[in-house]
C-alpha cells in the first residue's frame, strides 16, 4: 500500500478525523507483515486496538447466566417483602398481646385485691345455705350481746344522779333568802 | 417493557458492557459483577427504559460510572500492586506471545496513563467500535469536544511509546534506565 496515503490516514487519525472506514483501511494495512519502521509505534497501538477488539468480540455471552441472576433477584426482593410483611404482622400482635395481658395485670394491681375475691358457691342446697348463714348470724349477734352484757353497770351512774335531783329543793331555799338584798340595802343608807 | 422485549434487546448488550467493563477493572470477575449489577438496575427501571433515545448509550454510561465507583473504593485501599506488577507482566508477554503480547502491553500501559474521559473514549472508539454520535450520548458529551479528546488521546499514547519504547524525546535516557532497573 501506498506509504503515503497511510501517512495522510494516519495523520487524519491522530486528529479525529478519521472515518470508521478509514481507520478499517488502517487496521488491515497495520495487521500485514510489511510494515515501514517509521511507523512503529503506530503499529503497536493498532495491533493493541486489533487485540483487544478480538478479545471483546469473544468475549463470553452471559445472558442466560445475567436472566437467572435477575430472577433471583426478584424472588429475594419477593421473599424479603413478605417476609417484612409477616414480621409487621407479627408486631401488631405482640403490640395487642402486651396491651392484653398489660390491661388485666394492671387493672389486679390498680383496683386492689378486693375485688380479685372470687364468690363461688360454697353450698349447693340453697335451704342449707340458708340455715347455715342464720347459725353463723346467731353465733355472732350472740358475741355481740355478751358485749353489751358488760355495758350494764351503767344503770348505777343513772340512779346516782337521779338522786341529786333533790339538789333542786336547796335552790328553792335558797331563792327564799333572797329578801335579805334589801336588808344590805338598808345598811348602806345607815351608813350613809 | 415486556419481558420479552427485555430479553430481546437489552439482554443482548451484556458482551459490550462485560467489554467495556473489563477495560476499568482489569479483573474479568470483577466485571462479570458489574455487569449483573448493571442489568439488575435496567430491569429494576425496564418500564422507563422507552423514554430514553438510546438504552446502550444509557446502558454503557451505567457501566462507566458503576467501574469508576468501583475503582475510587479500591483506590482507597493502598496497594501499589498494579505498579509493581508493571515488570513483571512485561516479562511474561515477551516469554509468551513475542511481537504482539508486548505491544499490547506497552499500549495498554499507554492508556492506564491517560487521563478520563480520553482513557474511556479511545476505548470505546478504537476497541468498541462506537461512532462520536454515540460516544456523545455515552458520556453526555458534545461530538466536537470528543473528537478533540480522542486526537490527544491518541496523540498521547503515540508520544508516550515512542518516549518510553523506541528512544525518543528528550525522556528517553530516565526511561530506559528505569527498564533496565
Amino acid at each position: 500500500m501506498d506509504l503515503k496515503k497511510i501517512k495522510a490516514l494516519l495523520e487524519k487519525y491522530y486528529n479525529g478525523d478519521a472515518t470508521i472506514e478509514e481507520e478499517e483501511i488502517l487496521k488491515n494495512y497495520f495487521q500485514g507483515n510489511e510494515i515501514s519502521d517509521e511507523f512503529i509505534a503506530d503499529k503497536d497501538i493498532f495491533m493493541y486496538n486489533s487485540f483487544e477488539s478480538n478479545i471483546q468480540s469473544s468475549l463470553p455471552d452471559l445472558s442466560n447466566e445475567i436472566w437467572e441472576n435477575i430472577k433471583n433477584q426478584e424472588s429475594i426482593i419477593n421473599r424479603k417483602r413478605s417476609r417484612s410483611l409477616n414480621y409487621m404482622m407479627l408486631r401488631v400482635a405482640a403490640g395487642f398481646a402486651i396491651l392484653f395481658s398489660s390491661y388485666f395485670l394492671l387493672k389486679n394491681h390498680i383496683f386492689g385485691e378486693a375485688q380479685t375475691i372470687q364468690y363461688t358457691d360454697t353450698y349447693k342446697n340453697p335451704e342449707q345455705a340458708y340455715h347455715e348463714t342464720k347459725k353463723t348470724l346467731l353465733y355472732v349477734s350472740q358475741l355481740l350481746n355478751r358485749g353489751t352484757n358488760h355495758l350494764e353497770p351503767i344503770h348505777k351512774i343513772e340512779d346516782g344522779a337521779s338522786k341529786l335531783k333533790s339538789l333542786s329543793s336547796f335552790n328553792d331555799g335558797l331563792k327564799e333568802l333572797d329578801p335579805i338584798k334589801k336588808y344590805n340595802i338598808a345598811d348602806k343608807y345607815i351608813k350613809q | 417493557m415486556t419481558e420479552e422485549v427485555f430479553k430481546q434487546d437489552i439482554i443482548p448488550l451484556n458482551q459490550k458492557l462485560l467489554g467495556f467493563a473489563n477495560r476499568f477493572m482489569n479483573d474479568f470477575d470483577d466485571a462479570k459483577d458489574i455487569v449483573q449489577e448493571i442489568f439488575i438496575k435496567l430491569w429494576s427501571m425496564r418500564n422507563e427504559l422507552e423514554k430514553y433515545n438510546s438504552v446502550e448509550a444509557l446502558a454503557m454510561r451505567m457501566t462507566r460510572n458503576l467501574c469508576l465507583d468501583k475503582i475510587k473504593l479500591k483506590k482507597t485501599i493502598p496497594l501499589n500492586g498494579a505498579i509493581k506488577e508493571e515488570p513483571h507482566d512485561d516479562q511474561i508477554a515477551k516469554e509468551r506471545n513475542g511481537e504482539i503480547n508486548i505491544a499490547v502491553q506497552r499500549v495498554k500501559k499507554s492508556i492506564e496513563r491517560l487521563d478520563e474521559p480520553q482513557k474511556t473514549i479511545m476505548q470505546l472508539r478504537d476497541i468498541q467500535g462506537y461512532d462520536y454520535e454515540e460516544i456523545g450520548q455515552i458520556l453526555n458529551m458534545n461530538v466536537n469536544t470528543i473528537r478533540v479528546s480522542l486526537s490527544r488521546a491518541r496523540k498521547k499514547v503515540k508520544a508516550d511509546l515512542l518516549n518510553n519504547y523506541y528512544n525518543y524525546g528528550s525522556e528517553k535516557n530516565k526511561s530506559s534506565v528505569r527498564e533496565i532497573l
